[in-house]
């Protein structure tokens, strides 16, 4: 648990409902796609039917790569493995502007990953709620920086210095959807220099 | 909207400062129609809510929006704000309908609430706006944004005290949808935009296990046009500073060590924040206004029941509250020189003076 505007992540589960499918990882998010892509097989033989048109979009990571079996393990699955993030992300906007009601996604990557998807199928008229997310690999946060507004991708520890105003900075659970970050607020501005441990919590 | 008898028309005065030198204060007058919050000697949050029905008259309950003493003060420090962050006023595309809503509901109940100082004109669309404190005159064609020198809700925020938020109602929910907001209790408009009732109350302590939030999201979501209702909210602020946003927190948390017994009547204030919420006739959206009032300890002890009641609520306050409210560190300290003005006599029910 945490506060209501910190997210919940689960793991991915193939929809029998859904007409259409869009499968997007990052690194090791690979994996899940690897169990919905059972999922639907298993699917089409227990129900007899082939469960509608199904995408890959995968982004290799320093993580992980599993493209090679993503690409081999079902055949008639389109499969587009991006060579960075802005590539995968037009992938996905092309994918979507052909999409009918009924398509769901799966996105499994880093929370930054994840929600840098999500915004991009939000802006072409998809809902929150049609996504199914799956946090995987690194617990490394999308951070906003409350006073500059610079964004850190990856933060892996409760206080860092922000890249945008050098502040130190404290990493909250309040998080927007909109912009697809937490929220870092300056930790020592009542006791200047008086900056905790910083750990590793995010790793 | 309030009966045109029961609000007088409010003296104003010359701009003071909510920075720098912190030229703000309250006149005695002021001070009496303080809206104080507590109606008994503890608090706890709960679903504090009533019709906002233009009562009790002559308080600073009774009009639409308040406007006092320190409203070109106010406007001031909301020009100096925005001109530092654009973001601090910012409404989502799809709210232009309700940005109409809030000018129309302003404009009709401050012309109906203080006729001195502004009025109305309305020759079909073609609408003469008159604000006399802030020497401002304006024909626009109603509906037609280009008529306008900004879009119509930053037009009129701009023009009336507090902050004001707005929010679409879609599948049982209220959402963040816009607002002006330079005057905040430490959250971001920039950051919350977007969010539900529940994300935008992420941070609050309690309030969402005790049911609060969920009972209040239940009475916004029928609020009925015509029938607005307030509640109240308060914090503790050091210095009579407006803009305590958490854009700024690295520039005035600062303040919050800076409090000693002997400045503390002075620095420490208490910060109320009379809301009022209003359904929109076209929109549907509901506006959310946000009134601050500020007031020293110093001052707020020339009422010596506030005084003797603030000393107790304080001191009672469960810690987690006093953590996020923010004043944990300088609670002994104003609990020291409030303590002086209980002398343990009973306090009568209610928050007015007695
Ligand atoms: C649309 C209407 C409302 C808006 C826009 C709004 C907005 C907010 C915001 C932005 C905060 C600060 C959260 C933070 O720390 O970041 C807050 C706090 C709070 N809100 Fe609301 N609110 C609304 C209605 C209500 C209602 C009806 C209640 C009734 C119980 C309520 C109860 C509270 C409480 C108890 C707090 C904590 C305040 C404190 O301890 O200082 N809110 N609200």
């Amino acid at each position: 648990m945490g506060i209501k505007s910190k997210p919940e992540y689960r793991e991915l589960e193939f929809d029998g409902n859904a007409t259409r499918h869009v499968l997007l990882a990052e690194g090791p998010g690979g994996d899940a796609l690897l169990r919905v892509l059972d999922q639907a097989a298993r699917h089409g033989r227990d129900a007899d039917a082939a469960c509608g048109p199904l995408d890959v979009l995968y982004l290799p990571s320093a993580e992980a790569d599993l493209s090679a079996r993503l690409r081999s393990h079902a055949s008639g699955v389109d499969t587009v493995v991006a060579p960075d993030r802005r590539g995968l992300e037009s992938a996905l906007r092309r994918v979507l502007t052909q999409a009918v009601m009924g398509t769901r996604l799966y996105v499994a990557g880093s929370e930054a990953f994840v929600w840098a998807c999500v915004n991009v199928a939000r802006e072409t008229g998809v809902d929150d709620d049609e996504v199914q997310r799956e946090r995987c690999g690194t617990l490394a946060r999308p951070v906003q920086c409350v006073h500059c507004k610079a964004v850190d991708p990856a933060v892996t520890t409760n206080v860092y210095v922000c890249p945008g105003c050098g502040l130190h900075v404290f990493v909250r659970d309040h998080f927007s959807r909109r912009l697809g970050v937490y929220q870092s607020v300056c930790v020592d501005a009542e006791a200047p220099g008086e900056v905790p441990a910083i750990e590793e919590v995010y790793p | 909207m309030s009966e045109q008898a029961t609000v007088a028309a409010p003296r104003v005065k010359p701009v003071e400062t909510f920075r720098g030198d912190f030229t703000y204060s309250n006149s005695p007058e002021a001070i009496r129609r303080f809206p104080f919050p507590f109606h008994r000697d503890d608090y706890m949050y709960s679903v504090n809510i009533e019709p906002h029905d233009g009562t009790p008259p002559g308080s600073a309950y009774a009009p639409a929006f308040d406007i006092d003493e320190h409203y070109l003060s106010e406007m001031a420090e909301r020009r100096t704000v925005l001109e530092e962050d654009p973001k601090r006023c910012q409404v989502l595309p799809y709210m232009m309908e309700a940005q109409w809503d809030t000018l129309e509901l302003m404009m009709t109940s401050l012309a109906a609430d203080y006729p001195e100082h502004f009025s109305l004109t309305c020759d079909g669309d073609t609408w003469t706006w008159e604000n006399r404190l802030l020497d401002i005159r304006d024909t626009f064609t109603f509906k037609d944004a280009d008529t306008l020198p900004l879009e119509p809700f930053e037009y009129i925020t701009r023009q009336v005290q507090g902050d004001f938020t707005l929010h679409g109602q879609r599948n049982d929910m209220l959402y963040m949808d816009g607002g002006m907001v330079t005057c905040q209790a430490d959250w971001s408009l920039d950051f919350d935009l977007g969010m539900n009732f529940y994300e935008w109350h992420g941070p609050v302590p309690r309030a969402h296990e005790m049911g609060v939030f969920e009972r209040a999201l239940k009475y916004l979501l029928t609020l009925k046009v015509g029938s607005p209702v307030r509640r109240l909210n308060w914090t503790m602020t050091v210095n009579p500073r407006m803009d305590t946003s958490p854009e700024n927190y690295d520039k005035w948390g600062i303040d919050r060590a800076t409090i000693t017994p002997d400045n503390v009547g002075e620095l420490a204030h208490l910060r109320v924040e009379l809301q009022s919420l209003w359904r929109l006739p076209r929109s549907n959206a509901i506006l959310f206004s946000i009134r601050c009032y500020l007031i020293s300890m110093e001052e707020l002890a020339t009422v010596p029941k506030w005084a003797r009641r603030l000393h107790r609520v304080l001191r009672d306050l469960p810690e987690d509250l006093a953590d996020y409210k923010g004043f944990i560190g300088f609670r002994p300290t104003v609990l020291d020189y409030l303590a002086r003005y209980d002398d343990g006599a009973a306090t009568s029910p209610g928050g007015a003076p007695d």
